[in-house]
């Protein structure tokens, strides 16, 4: 065999590891991303539009200048319930006051969502996350969770899990101003 | 009123007069119709919802949206509940199977679906085995016919070698005898 030969299959060798590394590295990012940690405070807030239930869309960056809460929820999520009426509590008293309310049905069926939002009177604007684009975006892994943007659209402060009480959304809310 | 009035109107209504004959017609007609509005909407409401079996079959091609890896079919989860719920509506709506698993991945994305379309990162999942499958079969069919090729030459190799092997022997046995 000859050394041209030689280095010519090394080479087709080198090139189908290097194909193979480059492939598992592409197949693998999706993991390490899922695995990564959620948002931090700190950190920009991902920018996302959205057509709430009542067919008016949002988009997160025409905000600037306010306090965006958004609330991820769904209607087969028990501890969503317990905290709807805080939410709803708390957009009527700072709805008027540069504080803007999202919430964002995940995974959850139009039908059964519009139904929770009739059921628990929230009347700030709620929608679906169609396609499951936002939710990633925010790394949510469960409902519900919560994240206060700051007038800047950094994000202030992440609640994983339902408030326990107005003072607590309040708190998050004032020092995000 | 005066007779002749009488005949007077009696001959302005009668294009509108029914015959005898016909009036018991349609009031059987009439009666049917009656009782047949209600049979079908008790048929409506009485419509048997799509089967667990046929819920089932689409439900197995969908991701439970809270768990991982894990089928509707094979979930006991609130959401996924809700889920088959919103599926056995639409089977008993008219809705084919693909359109349902088409309504599911626009509204939850690819992701959901147990077998993703063949396009965007999905396509990976598509080309990889298959393109894995023809190097591999590049590969072995190269392994064969260079361990044949070898296994010809070795055996070529072979047959010559006992013969010269032989002839140096008999020389040596030879020269044994010879005493050089």
């Amino acid at each position: 065999m000859t050394e041209q030969k030689k280095q010519g299959k090394a080479g087709i060798l080198v090139l189908l590891l290097g194909g193979l590394l480059v492939l598992l590295v592409i197949l693998a990012l999706p993991l390490i991303r899922a695995r990564e940690a959620g948002l931090k405070a700190g950190s920009e807030a991902p920018d996302f539009t959205f057509t709430d239930f009542e067919g008016s869309t949002h988009t997160l960056s025409s905000y600037r200048g306010n306090v965006v809460v958004i609330n991820f929820w769904a209607s087969w999520c028990d501890p969503c319930a317990e905290e709807a009426a805080i939410l709803e509590q708390a957009y009527q008293e700072y709805g008027d006051e540069d504080v803007v309310f999202l919430g964002i049905a995940y995974s959850d069926t139009e039908s059964k969502s519009r139904a929770y939002v009739d059921d628990y009177g929230v009347t700030y604007p709620n929608g679906p996350d169609k396609g499951t684009k936002i939710s990633p975006e925010y790394h949510v892994a469960g409902v519900p969770e919560t994240f206060i943007i700051d007038p800047a659209g950094v994000l202030a402060a992440v609640k994983i899990g339902p408030f326990s009480s107005l003072e607590e959304l309040e708190t998050l809310i004032l020092q995000a101003k | 009123m005066p007779v002749s009035r009488q005949t007077e109107l009696k001959s302005k209504l009668l294009p509108f007069l029914l015959p005898p004959a016909v009036l018991p017609a349609l009031l059987l007609a009439l009666l049917l119709l009656f009782m047949a509005v209600p049979i079908h909407a008790a048929s409506a409401q009485e419509a048997t919802p799509p089967p667990d079996d046929a819920v089932n079959a689409v439900a197995a091609q969908i991701y439970c949206p809270v768990c991982d890896g894990v089928t509707l079919d094979a979930c006991e989860t609130k959401a996924c509940e809700q889920w088959r719920e919103d599926i056995r509506d639409r089977l008993a709506a008219g809705w084919t199977e693909e359109e349902i698993l088409g309504y599911f991945a626009e509204q939850y994305g690819d992701q959901v679906l147990a077998a993703p379309p063949p396009r965007g990162f999905s396509l990976l999942i598509y080309i990889v085995p298959a393109a894995g499958i023809v190097t591999g079969a590049f590969f072995l069919t190269r392994s064969i016919w260079r361990w044949r090729t070898q296994g010809q030459e070795e055996a070529r190799t072979s047959i010559r070698v006992p013969n010269q092997e032989a002839k140096t022997a008999d020389g040596k046995h030879d020269a044994e005898h010879t005493g050089e």
